[in-house]
C-alpha cells in the first residue's frame, strides 16, 4: 500500500491525527501489556491498590518480578507443616517460590497437558485443511467444475452459520463413532469448519499463478500432479502459509465446541484458562501466565504474516 | 489424487493430448480432489442443519425424538424472559458494536490515510486483538473493568476520588461492559478493511472535489462512503455473523451475570441442550439464530456474487 488517497495533507492535519492514532494504539496494547506484566508479579502485587506497574523498582508503584504466576500455573501445590518443611529442602527454584507459602509442589498440573492438546488439535488441523484445501483448490481453479463459483460460496457461507445449530448432531454422531473427546474428532471437526475458507482463500492465490508454467511442465512429460507438486506448489507458499495461519487463529481459539465435545481427554487450553479462577481463589498471576503462553503461538504468526492477515480474514474480499 | 495419477503415470499426458476422454472421466482427479471438502460441507454442516431444524419442532428432551409437537417449542421459546433477555443484549450488543466500530474504525482508517509515518506497525498493532480468542479477550476485560484493580482504582488514584465505573457488577449496564471489549476486539479490523477500501478510491476523485472546493468531511460522506459500499457490506457481514455467535466472550467476562443480565442467544441453546435436558427448546432457539443469520447472509451473497455475474 504506497499510494495515498488523500493527497498532501497539511503538517497540523497529520499531528492531529498522529496523536489520535497513537492514542488508539496504545489503548489498542494496554490491556495485553498489563497481563503480561501481571504473570509475573505476585498474588498480593497483582491485586495491590494503587496498581504497580514499574518494573524492579522500590517505588509505590514498583513490583520485583517472581515467576510465581507460572510456577503455580504448571503446577499443583498442597500445603504442608511445618516439620515436613524443615525435614525436606526445596528440590529446585520452583519448589522453592512455593515454599513462601508453606507448600510443597506435589505434581503437574493439567495446563502443561491442556496446552499440548492445543498444538496437536491445532496444528494437525491446520495442516489437514491447508492439504486437502490445496487440492480441491487446485482442481477448482483449473478444471471446469459445474457450478463451481456457487458451490464455494455456499460451502463458504457454512463458516458463518452459529456452530451450536449443529452441535448435538455432531455430538450424537461423535458418540457412535467413538470419536469423542479423542484427537482425532477435534482435528476432523477443525478441518471441516476451516477447509471451506481454506479452498475459498488458496482458489484465489492458484488463480493468480500463470498457467503457462504447469502447461510445459505437462508437454515435457509431467504428470498433472508432479505439475502440481514441483511448479504450482512452490509458486503458491505465500498463500498456503497465510491460509494456514487463519485456520490455526480459528482451531486455537476456537471454545463452544471444545467445551461442549471434549471433557478430560481432548480438551484444549481454552475451556482449561477461565477454570483457573477456581484453583486456590483468584490466582489473577496464574490466569496472566496461561493467557501469555497461550496468546504467543498467535501472537508469532500474527506479527510474521501481517502483510496477509487482512486477505484472509475478508475472506479474500480485499486483496491489498 | 496422487494414487489415481501414478496408477495411470506414464502414458497420462498422452492420453489426455490424444484421446478425448468422456465427460464423466474427464475432470476425474479434479473432481475427487474437491470430494472431502464439498463432503464435509454437505454431510456436516447442511446435513446436520436439517436435523436441528426438524427436531426443533418435536418434544425431545434428554434424547431426540421424532414426536412432534408443531410450533409448541417455538411459542414456549418467545415466552420464557430467559430468552428474551437474551435477545435485547444481542440487540443492544449488536447494534452499539455495529455503530460504534464502524465509526472508530471509519475514523481511524481515515486518520491514518493522512500519511502518518509507520504506517504499517499500526496497522499490525490494530488487527492482532482480531487473532485473539474470545477467552482471552474477555478475562482481559474482566480484570480492567474490575473495580478493585482496574480502571476505576487507577483513575481514582490519580485524583478524581469520586469516580465510579463497575459495569460487570451492574445488571443494569453490564452488557456496555461486555460491549467495550467486544469493540476493542473488533474496530481495528474494520479499520484496516476501511483503510484498504479508501486506499482503492481513485486520487483524481479526491483532486475534483478538492477543485470544486468540497470540505473534507463532506466528501466522505457524500462520495466516499458511498463509493465504498462493498467494503461496507463485507465488514457487515463478517461483523454481524459474528456478534450473532457471541458466546465465549460473555462465559469468560460474566458468565452471564448478575443473575440473567447478561446473557446471549447462543449461552441460552448450550444451556438448554447440555444442561437443562431440553433439546427441542434448544433446537428452536439454535434455529432462530441460524434464520437471523440467513438474514444477513442473502443480501450479501445476492449483491457480491449476483451482481458480479451480471457485470
Amino acid at each position: 500500500m504506497s499510494s495515498f488517497s488523500v493527497t498532501e495533507p497539511s503538517n497540523r492535519t497529520k499531528w492531529f491525527a498522529g496523536t489520535l492514532v497513537i492514542l488508539y494504539a496504545v489503548i489498542t496494547m494496554i490491556p495485553l501489556v498489563w497481563i503480561a506484566l501481571t504473570g509475573f508479579k505476585s498474588p498480593s502485587d497483582a491485586i495491590a491498590y494503587p496498581p504497580k506497574y514499574v518494573i524492579g523498582s522500590d517505588s509505590e508503584a514498583g513490583f520485583k518480578p517472581t515467576l510465581e504466576g507460572y510456577v503455580n500455573l504448571f503446577t499443583t501445590r498442597t500445603r504442608q507443616t511445618q516439620e515436613f518443611l524443615d525435614a525436606n529442602p526445596p528440590e529446585n527454584w520452583a519448589d522453592e517460590i512455593v515454599r513462601q507459602y508453606d507448600m510443597v509442589i506435589v505434581g503437574p498440573s493439567k495446563f502443561g497437558e491442556r496446552f499440548l492438546n492445543s498444538v496437536i488439535i491445532g496444528f494437525g488441523s491446520t495442516f489437514l485443511s491447508v492439504f486437502l484445501g490445496t487440492l480441491a483448490a487446485y482442481a477448482f481453479s483449473r478444471f471446469k467444475i459445474p457450478l463451481a463459483d456457487d458451490l464455494l460460496f455456499f460451502i463458504l457461507s457454512t463458516r458463518m452459520m452459529p456452530p451450536i445449530a449443529v452441535a448435538i448432531p455432531i455430538f450424537l454422531m461423535y458418540r457412535q463413532l467413538g470419536l469423542s473427546d479423542t484427537h482425532l474428532g477435534m482435528i476432523l471437526l477443525y478441518t471441516g469448519v476451516n477447509i471451506s475458507l481454506a479452498v475459498w482463500l488458496l482458489k484465489s492465490f492458484i488463480d493468480g499463478i500463470p498457467t503457462e508454467y504447469e502447461e510445459a511442465a505437462l508437454i515435457d512429460g509431467y504428470t498433472r500432479f508432479q505439475a502440481f507438486y514441483k511448479v504450482v506448489l512452490p509458486q503458491a507458499a505465500t498463500g498456503i502459509a497465510s491460509t494456514a495461519i487463519f485456520c490455526l487463529i480459528f482451531a486455537w481459539n476456537e471454545y463452544a465446541f471444545a467445551v461442549l465435545l471434549t471433557t478430560a481427554n481432548a480438551q484444549t487450553a481454552p475451556p482449561f484458562i477461565p477454570t483457573i479462577i477456581g484453583v486456590g481463589g483468584l490466582d489473577w498471576p496464574a490466569i496472566a501466565a496461561g493467557v501469555t503462553i497461550f496468546l504467543l503461538p498467535v501472537m508469532i504468526f500474527t506479527i510474521l504474516l501481517r502483510k496477509h492477515l487482512l486477505r484472509g480474514i475478508t475472506f479474500g474480499a480485499v486483496r491489498k | 489424487m496422487a494414487i489415481a495419477d501414478d496408477a495411470q503415470s506414464p502414458s497420462a499426458v498422452q492420453r489426455e493430448r490424444t484421446q478425448r476422454p468422456n465427460r464423466l472421466f474427464k475432470n476425474m482427479t479434479a473432481k475427487i480432489a474437491s470430494i472431502p471438502m464439498v463432503a464435509t460441507a454437505l454431510v456436516i454442516f447442511v446435513g446436520c442443519t436439517v436435523w436441528t431444524i426438524v427436531h426443533s419442532f418435536t418434544n425431545s428432551r434428554l434424547l431426540p425424538r421424532l414426536e412432534f409437537v408443531g410450533f409448541e417449542q417455538y411459542e414456549r421459546l418467545w415466552e420464557t424472559r430467559r430468552w428474551l433477555v437474551s435477545i435485547e443484549n444481542l440487540a443492544i450488543y449488536g447494534v452499539c458494536s455495529l455503530i460504534l466500530s464502524f465509526v472508530i474504525g471509519f475514523t481511524l482508517a481515515a486518520l491514518l490515510d493522512r500519511k502518518i509515518r509507520g504506517e504499517a506497525v499500526f496497522r499490525t498493532i490494530f488487527l492482532y486483538p482480531f487473532a485473539l480468542s474470545f477467552i482471552v479477550t474477555g478475562l482481559v476485560w474482566q480484570w480492567i473493568l474490575n473495580p478493585q484493580f482496574g480502571i476505576q482504582s487507577v483513575v481514582q488514584r490519580w485524583g478524581w476520588e469520586s469516580f465510579a465505573f463497575d459495569p460487570l457488577n451492574n445488571a443494569d449496564i453490564v452488557i456496555y461492559g461486555i460491549l467495550i471489549a467486544g469493540i476493542w476486539q473488533g474496530s481495528g479490523f474494520i479499520m484496516v478493511l476501511m483503510l484498504a477500501g479508501l486506499r482503492g478510491i481513485d486520487e483524481d476523485i479526491w483532486k475534483a472535489s478538492r477543485v470544486d472546493g468540497i470540505p473534507v468531511w463532506k466528501t466522505y460522506v457524500v462520495v466516499i462512503i458511498p463509493m465504498m459500499r462493498p467494503v461496507f457490506i463485507t465488514a457487515l457481514v463478517i461483523i454481524t455473523s459474528g456478534i450473532i455467535k457471541v458466546y465465549d466472550l460473555v462465559v469468560a467476562q460474566t458468565s452471564g451475570g448478575p443473575g440473567i443480565a447478561s446473557e446471549v442467544p447462543a449461552k441460552y441453546v448450550i444451556e438448554k441442550m447440555f444442561q437443562s435436558q431440553n433439546l427441542a427448546q434448544g433446537f428452536a432457539a439454535s434455529t432462530m439464530m441460524l434464520l437471523s443469520v440467513l438474514i444477513v447472509l442473502i443480501p450479501w451473497a445476492y449483491l457480491e456474487f449476483g451482481g458480479k455475474k451480471r457485470g
